[in-house]
């Protein structure tokens, strides 16, 4: 910890040391040598080693499994069954989102290639793993549906027949929902337009792969009765919930979840897994911890991941270039399970016009199940997959009316004077400048000179493309919920700060560090606040023990949840610290301000106090020597709750009309893209990306956040695509065969490539908005673009590998050998 | 996995524990092998690690041919100036396999022995007719690399037998060779590839080889295409002919990487490349 | 000579001689992650294609999870833990923290170990180059571009010194 003791100066110090600068990782130092926790380095004394035995066909009843020859290699502890977990387990699924289909292991039968059947326990996880391949398992094969065409025929097998069946749950055969919102009238709407545009859509499946796979560290101490769960995971307290409904035994006072290094989540980490349940239950009733770790072969059948998604998209529009309406009919093959399915349609049909001012809207929205890997909160939580048919759509109608794309879109959208905006769907936009967004990426990629980037002059085909996105920033809407309902206390975080006696600083919060910063946010917005250098400043994250409770990290929202009730928090306890201060500079309370570790008086700098005096008289000053009111002692705690304001608009789930976030963050993306006509390969050569994110409190960061979403947004777009094969068992599941981009298939996006336009919300602590998902939303959608825009031709199916392209080149005329 | 494992120190001592191990195999830079074996692909009871052979870490020119050692590791062919001398295009196809950790364990004889339909160097053999030399516990061999390779990941190679060196040609003056794949990432095998070798003496070509792979389960030449090239002057409309009809003998295995169409077309595509830079090279 | 199913090796690890009885059928990773304790080689494939867990043997980097523990042995081999000291980090290490050249720190130490090669044999090298000589690893966090950039500012700061 610094002993800094600034010379007081006349000088009124600034109190934005720390927010906006680009404030070296609180974690960097640890990870960098190698020192990271990650929960496959947790050991303990008797730790035995779990693994699955995993499903080898796509669906299928489970007839008999034979754990005997497993059970009798030496090492393995026991190989456990849906009976042996029965007594201990409910079935489960995220807390009021998903509908319960989830289980600890497969009862009766299998849903998809991989899903759970049985759990190896042994004393080392090499014994494990071996003896998993002697669980002997018979199936009686049942059809496989693997797209939404085939699982809502009359006659498909059903996946979920219990559901099916039962009168309170939403599932209809293979459908897990069904809806249809929107606003004004777009059969009218339809009607009167001068242009109608129209195409199918599709948006491949795929997964972000956090290069840490998933794994958990149980221990149960029976004296206590404490259960306490390491997980690599986002929320620990959604955790902590979930596991106490699904847990017969313990409750939610007996549960600790924490969370140690994660090694990247992006949503993949964010509900109840199998793998966390049945840790837990082999803890509590054997007493050993457990230790489960999944390999990257698992990772790949059962990590869940984005949805493949078919819209059906129109757009009307006049001659002038004013989009009138917008309707959507969207297909999402969700996989064999709920999770995350029908909130992620929910919240990205309500924000599926992006930020368009469209008067008419209507989507409608099948989630449906097949027999393919579950689907999750992946990053982006299903704006890519509307976004894609917005924004090419918007592209066609600009053709068919001679616009040019960007024009088009400038027309469509608010100016930031004219903020705050009620959209025609109810939300509430207070700030933010889209078109500026536009302009600067417009610009940016315009700037770039050269007509041939990649200088094969004669056998390129060159194109640019834009895409715009509207984010909502945190929200826990699912469209689940039945009657109508006040979003107030949509989305809720809390912080405790505390001092010790020399002036270090403790923030304690329930967001997770899962690489994207958060943590060291939190700790900048306290060090300005309380005056105090940021490196004495600790965060205390992501143990549900610890920390007040929380909602981790997603949807963008840990530094405008959490940094708002960190910064809140930190008020608190300055107002403390200007109680105490008061009487040893004589001046009123409210006259004292902090920077550079000291507490002064305002307009009279050199009338100060170093904070950790101040903090030391705290703890072992005499009380005389205090305000009557801390006679019995001083608590350098400072506490804040910060909830989402409430909603102009309620929200109306039948109608899909209001308000659901606390607040809206504006993108723009622009993409450069060279096709080699003799290959088809596709060359993403310069980015624009330009952001409203209100005030970005860690610039690098940020950039690091952007940079990382917009190569995900190209390997999605161009490389990557989870292939089945009819029986609907996996073909490529390793990461020889599926393609994640490495540094030498994606271009640099240099800092000058990005731009934050910091219009200041006036909802949060020092105006921020949720950044992270801008970047990866509208990659795909404007990669799109700049290959239309390149070859003449539709690029409406992801990805948009080289074979496609080739083969359509060549069946339009324009490969060149 | 389990095996038993040995770790002999001379030829004659690996050919011996071949031969009383029929089941065994070897393992020098692993880079393929252990993979395989951690996947449970393939499973051996024995394991002969030959990277402690004396003296067989080399690259040598001799009689117009650069020798090289069967424990000379990718890194180092790509980083030989002999190699980059008079064989360049063997530096560049090796140069091209995995990533930098996998090019510096892996040893060019365990890929050619290895036989992945997608590998560099097996092509490369192909197209240049290189020379595998091995021995057995009593027998001293020599294979041409034309005739080595019979299906996916099978070579002529007796059980007995160890890959000692390979020897590729030192390539004449008026000799161009090129080698081009295509695959869908960085690292990524290789989806197709071409590499072509034409002797060009004033402006017509005297002699060509075109050798396709990864497309089909070894490495094919295409003579009756390379020998319409003889006689011929490379242009533009000779070249494409060449290429599209190199495209028309192919029979591609179609598979999630590609269809069979999307393969006949990028090998025309790779063909077409190889033949101009091969060209392009004689001048 | 005999087959033998366990051996004994001896091994130098971050200047340390260690020596140890395994089986044959090891791999080096997991010698390193679980007989060492040295946490830092991480996992995150089976396919030799993530590169989390590189290391140095006697000076060229290695993915440690297609090595044969017994083939490390008489070699000297350097971890994540050997760079730097115990109160000084390394110029890379230094530079991808600074410069934000990672986020969740997975696969950064893989990253620092092949940097440690390249800036050893060619500080010189262009942003494309770099980009190849890094492909064997893979990020999902940060799109690689501040990945190239700390080892730029490595290159530079090691050549002042």
């Amino acid at each position: 910890m610094s002993n800094s003791t600034a010379t007081p100066s006349h000088e009124e110090p600034s109190d934005k040391e720390a927010v906006g600068r680009s404030v070296d990782s609180k974690r960097g130092r640890k990870l960098v040598t190698g020192n990271g926790e990650f929960v496959d380095d947790i050991s303990a004394s008797d730790m035995w080693y779990a693994k699955f035995v995993r499903s080898d066909h796509a669906h299928a009843r489970i007839k008999s499994i034979d754990t005997t020859e497993a059970e009798a290699m030496a090492g393995v502890e026991m190989v456990w069954t849906a009976e042996d977990f029965d007594p201990y387990v409910r079935p489960f699924a995220h807390p009021s989102v998903d509908p319960p289909d989830e289980q600890a292991v497969a009862s009766d039968r299998v849903r998809y290639h991989g899903d759970e059947i049985a759990v190896v326990v042994a004393n080392d996880h090499r014994t494990a793993a071996d003896a998993v391949s002697k669980v002997a398992v018979e199936y009686e094969l049942l059809d496989p549906v693997l797209t939404p065409g085939e699982a809502v025929k009359p006659d498909a097998p059903l996946l979920h027949p219990h559901l099916s069946a039962d009168p309170e749950s939403e599932v209809d055969g293979n459908t897990l929902g069904e809806f249809e919102i929107g606003t004004g009238d777009v059969d009218t709407a339809f009607a009167e337009a001068d242009v109608v545009v129209e195409d199918t859509f599709y948006h491949n499946k795929t997964c972000a792969h956090p290069l840490e796979p998933h794994g958990c560290v149980a221990t149960y101490n029976h004296g206590s009765e404490q259960l306490t769960m390491w997980s690599s995971h986002q929320a620990p307290h959604i955790l902590k919930e979930s596991l106490a409904e699904a847990l017969v035994h313990i409750d939610k006072q007996q549960i600790t979840c924490k969370v140690p290094d994660v090694g990247g989540g992006f949503g993949h980490k964010l509900e109840l897994f199998s793998h966390e349940l049945c840790a837990a239950a082999l803890a509590y009733a054997h007493g050993h911890p457990i230790k489960f770790v999944w390999d990257r072969r698992e990772e790949f059948k059962a990590c869940r991941g984005r949805n493949e998604s078919t819209i059906e998209g129109r757009l009307a529009v006049t001659n002038e270039g004013d989009i009138l309406g917008w309707s959507a009919d969207l297909v999402q093959n969700t996989g064999a399970y709920g999770s995350y399915g029908r909130p992620v349609a929910f919240g990205s049909a309500m924000c599926s016009a992006g930020p368009y001012l469209i008067p008419h809207q209507q989507l409608h929205c099948e989630v449906v199940y097949t027999n393919k890997m579950p689907t999750t909160a992946h990053r982006g939580y299903g704006d890519p997959q509307f976004a894609l048919a917005r924004e090419r759509l918007i592209d066609m109608a600009a053709d068919a009316l001679g616009f040019e794309p960007t024009t088009i879109r400038m027309k469509n959208m608010p100016s930031s004077e004219q903020m705050p905006v009620e959209t025609p769907k109810g939300l509430r936009w207070v700030s933010g400048d889209p078109k500026e967004c536009l302009r600067r990426v417009e610009e940016r990629i315009e700037s770039v000179d050269d007509a041939y980037p990649t200088g094969r002059t004669d056998v390129e085909l060159n194109g640019i493309g834009y895409a715009m996105i509207m984010r909502r920033c945190g929200n826990r809407i699912s469209g689940a919920e039945k009657q109508h309902q006040d979003v107030a206390n949509l989305d809720v975080e809390e912080a405790i700060v505390k001092m010790d006696a020399d002036g270090g600083v403790d923030v304690l919060c329930g967001i997770t560090s899962i690489g994207q910063g958060t943590e060291t946010g939190l700790c900048q917005v306290v060090a300005d606040v309380l005056g105090v250098p940021v490196a004495d400043v600790t965060p205390q994250v992501g143990s549900t023990d610890l920390t007040p409770n929380g909602m981790g990290v997603w949807a963008d929202r840990g530094m405008i949840m959490g940094g708002t009730a960190a910064a809140r928090a930190a008020e608190d306890l300055k107002t403390t610290l200007q109680q105490l201060a008061a009487p040893f500079l004589e001046v009123d309370p409210e006259e004292i301000r902090f920077a550079n570790n000291l507490a002064y008086q305002r307009g009279n700098p050199s009338n100060s106090k170093p904070i950790p005096e101040l903090a030391h008289s705290a703890t072992y000053g005499s009380a005389t020597n205090r305000p009557t009111e801390f006679a019995d002692g001083v608590s350098l705690v400072g506490r804040a709750k910060f909830e989402s304001r409430p909603p102009e608009a309620a929200l109306d789930i039948d109608t899909g009309y209001g308000d659901i976030s606390h607040s809206y963050t504006f993108g723009a993306l622009a993409f450069r893209v060279a096709v080699d006509t003799t290959t088809g390969e596709i060359e993403v050569t310069d980015v624009a990306f330009a952001e409203d994110a209100g005030t970005i409190i860690n610039p690098d960061m940020v950039e690091g956040q952007i940079q990382g979403g917009i190569v995900q947004g190209l390997g999605e777009a161009l490389l990557e695509e989870y292939r089945y094969d009819e029986s609907g068992l996996l073909e490529n599941g390793s990461m020889i065969d599926y393609h994640l981009p490495t540094a030498a298939d994606v271009p640099l996006v240099k800092s000058e490539d990005i731009q934050e336009i910091e219009s200041p919300c006036p909802n949060s602590s020092h105006g921020q908005k949720g950044v992270g998902e801008s970047s990866i939303a509208g990659t795909a959608a404007a990669v799109a673009n700049a290959v239309s825009d390149a070859t003449g031709l539709d690029a409406n199916e992801l990805p948009l590998t080289t074979e496609k392209t080739l083969v359509a080149l060549v069946k339009n005329d324009l490969r060149t050998l | 996995m389990e095996f038993e494992y040995a770790r002999p120190t001379s030829v004659q001592q690996a050919c011996d524990m071949l031969e009383e191990q029929k089941e065994a195999t070897l393992l020098a830079g692993g880079q393929s092998l252990l993979p395989l074996l951690r996947q449970k692909a393939v499973s051996y009871d024995y394991v002969i690690d030959i990277t402690q052979l004396s003296e067989r870490k080399y690259i040598r020119l001799e009689d117009d041919q650069i020798r090289i050692g069967c424990l000379t590791r990718h890194v180092e062919v790509v980083e030989s100036e002999t190699v980059q001398k008079h064989c360049p295009v063997l530096a560049e196809a090796v140069g091209q396999i995995g990533d930098l950790q996998v090019r510096n364990r892996g040893t060019i004889c365990g890929s050619l022995a290895h036989a992945d339909p997608s590998g560099d160097p097996p092509l490369i053999a192909v197209l240049l007719d290189a020379e595998i030399h091995t021995r057995s516990s009593d027998e001293t061999t020599t294979y041409s690399a034309r005739s080595f390779y019979s299906d996916a990941y099978s070579t002529e190679l007796d059980r007995n037998e160890i890959i000692t060196e390979t020897r590729f040609p030192v390539l004449d003056s008026d000799q161009g060779v090129a080698y081009n794949k295509w695959h869908p990432s960085e690292v990524a095998y290789a989806v197709a590839s071409a590499g072509v070798s034409v002797e060009i003496k004033e402006s017509y070509i005297t002699d060509a080889t075109i050798v396709t792979g990864a497309i089909e389960p070894t490495p094919k030449l295409r003579p009756s295409v390379a020998n319409q090239l003889i006689g011929v002057q490379p242009t533009e409309q000779t070249l494409n002919q060449a290429a599209i009809a190199v495209a028309e003998y192919c029979e591609p295995v179609e598979d999630f990487e590609g269809s069979k169409l999307f393969k006949k077309e990028m090998i025309k595509t790779l063909v077409k490349k190889s033949l101009t830079e091969a060209v392009e090279k004689v001048k | 000579m005999e087959f033998k199913e366990m051996l004994t090796i001896n091994v130098e690890i971050n200047g340390d001689s260690v020596a140890d009885t395994i089986p044959s059928s090891m791999l080096l990773s997991t010698f390193l992650r679980e007989n060492q304790n040295l946490t830092g080689v991480h996992r995150g494939c089976e396919s030799v294609k993530c590169g989390a867990c590189t290391v140095e043997i006697d000076g060229v980097v290695v993915k440690s999870c297609n090595v044969l523990a017994v083939q490390a042995d008489n070699k000297a081999i350097t971890t994540i833990e050997g760079v730097g000291s115990r109160t000084e980090l390394h110029p890379i290490q230094e530079s991808f923290w600074k410069n934000n050249g990672m986020q969740c720190g997975f696969c950064t130490p893989g990253f620092v170990m092949t940097t440690r090669q390249l800036l050893n044999e060619n500080a010189d090298m262009t942003q494309e180059e770099i980009a190849k000589e890094i492909s064997g690893h893979i990020c999902r966090c940060t799109g690689y571009t501040k990945i190239i950039e700390s080892i730029e500012d490595a290159a530079a700061t090691m050549e002042d010194k």
